[in-house]
């Protein structure tokens, strides 16, 4: 959990760490490989939740998703077949945990343009819309 | 015998090793041979049957494969570049040039918006004259990497399965 005490980090503070993070790495092959090994540590996912209703549409790859909100906090389970999905699954458990509904609803993927990964604005990645949508979408559930 | 060059090929999506590509195409680009020239396919058949082993249930797929290769040779010698072979480096202590990670374009899929050539940070693709995308640089390609997958709309890009890396990772180097 991002608990910092009894409060948990502001998003735009964890969005600016692991920015920070992949600054630090020179070439672009250092940074894939540092997301990579983000999607590598993530814990994994019971099987049981890998089922439809937490299959990300939309994602050309396999993704899952299992949002839980207890007590007006929320954390997230991810896996994919795919290392870069799950690298980036890594980063967006790391900004939904601990977090309350409210703040999960401001969550975007705007801050991945200034990892330097791609040149191509997330907004305009299908794939990458279809994983937030997703995720708020499942906030109409919780 | 100089020793022939050895390049991967994705033959309808199975990675085929081929011997002796390079020098044929350098031969055919200095007899002339255009990439469009309706006798280019049985040349480059003929040509690669003369050191490896092309089924008939599959000249087809190896004819559009060889074909899409050379148009991407005979551009590049136009421009003047260098054909020496380049360093790729490694990954997980292999060259890179024997894993068969690459994404491959559907031509009848691909509807020449770009996105992948926009999204990919190394040059894999570039543009034929008539709109559509190609792999230019397979090698260049991040291992692991798919974001020009999830950019493409269409759905007309293609990657291989994740698992067969495992194959790679937990193989002796």
């Amino acid at each position: 959990m991002n608990d910092y005490g009894n409060q948990t980090l502001p998003l735009s503070l964890i969005e600016t760490q692991i920015v920070q993070e992949f600054e630090q790495l020179s070439s672009l092959d250092e940074k894939y490989s540092r997301l990579f090994e983000l999607g590598e540590a993530l814990p994994p996912m019971e099987a049981s939740l890998k089922g439809d209703e937490n299959l990300v549409k939309g994602c050309q790859s396999s993704l899952w998703f299992h949002l839980d909100c207890t007590d007006g906090r929320c954390s997230l389970q991810a896996d994919s077949d795919s290392m870069l999905i799950k690298g980036i699954s890594a980063m967006l458990v790391r900004l939904v945990d601990g977090r309350p509904i409210e703040e999960i609803r401001q969550i975007n993927l705007d801050f991945l343009d200034k990892l330097g990964l791609w040149k191509m604005a997330s907004r305009a990645n299908p794939g990458l819309e279809a994983i937030v949508e997703h995720l708020h979408h499942n906030l109409q559930d919780t | 015998m100089d020793k022939l060059s050895y390049q991967l090929f994705m033959i309808d999506g199975v990675p085929a090793g081929l011997l002796g590509v390079s020098e044929l195409f350098e031969q055919l680009f200095l007899d002339g041979a255009l990439p469009h020239a309706p006798e280019l396919p049985g040349l480059l058949i003929a040509g690669v049957r003369k050191q490896n082993y092309v089924p008939k249930t599959a000249l087809e797929s190896f004819s559009e494969a060889l074909k899409l290769e050379y148009l991407r040779f005979y551009h590049q010698r136009l421009s003047g570049k260098p054909l020496t072979p380049r360093d790729y480096g490694q990954w997980e202590g292999h060259p890179r040039e024997q894993i068969p990670w690459f994404p491959t374009v559907s031509r009848e899929l691909c509807n020449g918006c770009g996105a992948c050539i926009e999204i990919c940070p190394k040059q894999v693709f570039a543009k034929e004259d008539s709109g559509k995308v190609f792999v230019v640089d397979p090698f260049l390609c991040i291992v692991g990497c798919c974001f020009c997958k999830s950019a493409c709309e269409p759905k007309a890009i293609l990657m291989p399965k994740q698992d067969m890396l495992n194959t790679y990772r937990f193989a002796k180097k």
